[in-house]
């Protein structure tokens, strides 16, 4: 453990951040903002089990959103990769709805379902497999060989200059005439001065980790930039907070843990303070109650084939 | 001199064994390289600390390094 010596220090004197580190059973986290979170990633949301939990929510709240799992034209696929599974909810669910496809979820991290594989108890399809990897380095598939290839909700993890080369490697791992399909988000739009000021804090941060969250809006062109034919691209505007109803007030849930997921690193790096923070969250919560309200968040939606 | 601070996390042997080849190029200019154990699963945590003159596409042009 030579290794932390002078990491650790540098860390505490430099930037204030990393609280504390440790090798949490193999993985690389710190608590960093109050919460634990994966490094060596621009990714800064945490891992823990409060994140955990939202993810999962967010899959279903997306999955109603969208109306289901997929957009593109799948008839009988084989094979199935999904890039930056995250929890594997959305790939454990095709491996049920495609019983007879492989599909495989590639992330830096294993979702809980096969860490407690480890530990016994192990509730993963059979024909799911996880395999570690980052997408910012490139995928450890062969060229062609998955029928369909699936990127999430990457727009806060892929910093502005990597994005064609992450399209160009789910193109690459695509099998010729097969499809790539892809759902981004660049955020709320159009909400109360609260909310707004929220997503400025996220959009700061994220641009000092040189993400921009604006790339959410631009998959299609970067598919077409990767050879991808037939590009299409639609967007699903979702009305959120009380004005969208149930499924309004499911994505203003879901934005208030992305929040708190961030609050502690918007404090660390000086972009607020938690007085403010919590001032603004409670803010953002009244806006999301009001019927007037007119705050809204588009998913991009993008297919194309190889 | 004040280090800038880079991390990357990758899986590739090969990125791995490429980082580890240039570290010696890292401590040349007065940087500094740690890599860490392997994870459970594989995944390599490498810390890069260049001199503000650096940037660590001069170096490990392939790998994701952020700046932290």
């Amino acid at each position: 453990m030579r290794w932390f010596g002078w990491f650790r220090r540098g860390q505490s004197t430099e930037t204030g951040l990393i609280e504390a580190m440790a090798l949490q059973e193999g993985t690389p986290v710190a608590l960093m903002g109050g919460r634990m979170r994966t490094m060596g990633l621009p990714y800064a949301l945490p891992r823990d089990m409060e994140e955990i939990n939202r993810l999962d929510f967010q899959h279903y709240m997306l999955r109603y959103a969208l109306r289901g799992l997929y957009a593109a034209p799948l008839q009988h696929p084989g094979g199935i990769l999904d890039i930056g599974t995250g929890t594997g909810r959305w790939a454990m669910e095709m491996a049920q709805l495609f019983p007879h496809a492989n599909v495989f979820g590639v992330d830096v991290n294993p979702p809980p379902a096969d860490e407690q594989a480890g530990h016994g108890v192990d509730v993963r399809p059979e024909n799911y497999t996880f395999v570690p990897g980052n997408v910012l380095e490139g995928l450890p598939f062969d060229d062609g060989q998955f029928d369909f290839t699936h990127m999430r909700l990457l727009f806060t993890a892929i910093p502005g200059d990597r994005w064609p080369r992450a399209v160009s490697e789910q193109a690459r791992v695509t099998r010729p005439g097969s499809w790539a399909e892809s759902v981004e988000t660049t955020g709320l739009h159009d909400g109360g001065p609260n909310v707004s000021l929220m997503m400025t804090w996220i959009a700061q941060m994220s641009s000092r980790r040189q993400v921009d969250l604006m790339n959410g809006s631009r998959v299609a062109d970067f598919m077409r930039a990767a050879g991808l034919r037939n590009v299409a691209a639609s967007v699903v505007n979702v009305r959120t907070g009380a004005w969208g109803e149930r499924l309004g007030m499911m994505v203003a849930t879901d934005f208030v843990g992305v929040c708190k997921g961030y609050a502690g690193l918007l404090v660390g790096a000086g972009l607020t303070t938690q007085e403010q923070f919590d001032r603004t969250l409670e803010g953002m919560r009244r806006e999301f109650e009001s019927r007037r309200g007119r705050c809204y968040t588009p998913f991009y939606v993008v297919i194309g084939q190889k | 001199m004040k280090l800038i601070q880079y991390q990357a996390l990758i899986a590739s042997p090969q990125n791995v064994a490429n980082v580890r080849a240039r570290k010696h190029h890292v401590e040349r200019v007065g940087g500094r390289l740690a890599i860490a154990p392997p994870t459970r699963v594989g995944m390599v945590l490498v810390v890069l600390e260049l001199p503000p003159d650096y940037t660590p596409e001069q170096f490990f042009p392939d790998i994701p390094f952020y700046l932290v």
